[in-house]
């Protein structure tokens, strides 16, 4: 699953993708765009069975 | 340059049909298995046209429009949720496989993505995305 907000100011929390913990069969997600949190945190939230990606601006 | 980009794949065909914006999906054949809508000149309700592409696995849409001489939407936030609500009324039916949706992301279409059976690949690219609860049990992987 690959989520991009793309809204100013950044506003993408971690509590926003925190729903998609309970998404069982998820197993790669990326999010992108102006976010508030970093890969680290991503990580931590979803742990070792979903792979995370954070893109800041598009990188 | 084609005035609507509609990319279609139906078997182990592509085309690229260079059509008229008024309408780029009525040519397209009813077996269609994947379907790019990009710069079209779509209105919400002609997005309940999908419905007839009954085998489509694939589809990737963006609903805003812009200009070209300047980068900023060109139809209101109110036509940019009808669009996305029109979206998700007409995917209802399809055995979407990918989904790829650049536009407004309303609640409607979050709940439609929650329960489309087959959705294996989601992709969302929006100003704003809202609460994702409904998408708690989408079998997205």
């Amino acid at each position: 699953m690959q989520l991009f907000e793309s809204g100013v100011p950044a506003q993408m929390s971690l509590d926003r993708l925190r729903p998609l913990t309970k998404c069982q069969a998820l197993v790669e997600l990326e999010v992108g765009g102006s976010l508030i949190f970093s890969q680290g945190d991503l990580a931590a939230l979803f742990g070792e069975a979903v792979a995370v990606t954070v893109r800041v601006n598009g990188k | 340059m084609l005035d609507a980009n509609v990319l279609a794949s139906h078997g182990k065909s592509t085309t690229v049909c260079d059509t008229k914006p008024a309408d780029p999906v009525q040519p397209l054949p009813d077996g269609l298995l994947s379907l790019v809508l990009w710069g079209t000149e779509l209105l919400p309700a002609d997005y309940l046209e999908l419905r007839r592409f009954a085998s489509l696995q694939r589809l990737k849409v963006r609903t805003a429009r812009h200009t070209f001489l300047v980068v900023a939407p060109r139809d209101t936030p109110a036509q940019r949720e009808s669009a996305a609500n029109a979206i998700a009324a007409a995917i209802a039916p399809l055995p979407l496989r990918e989904f790829e949706f650049y536009g407004s992301l309303t609640r409607s279409l979050v709940r439609q993505l929650g329960v489309q059976p087959g959705l294996r690949k989601l992709l969302v690219n929006a100003m704003r995305i809202p609460s994702l609860d409904e998408l708690a049990t989408a079998p997205v992987m």
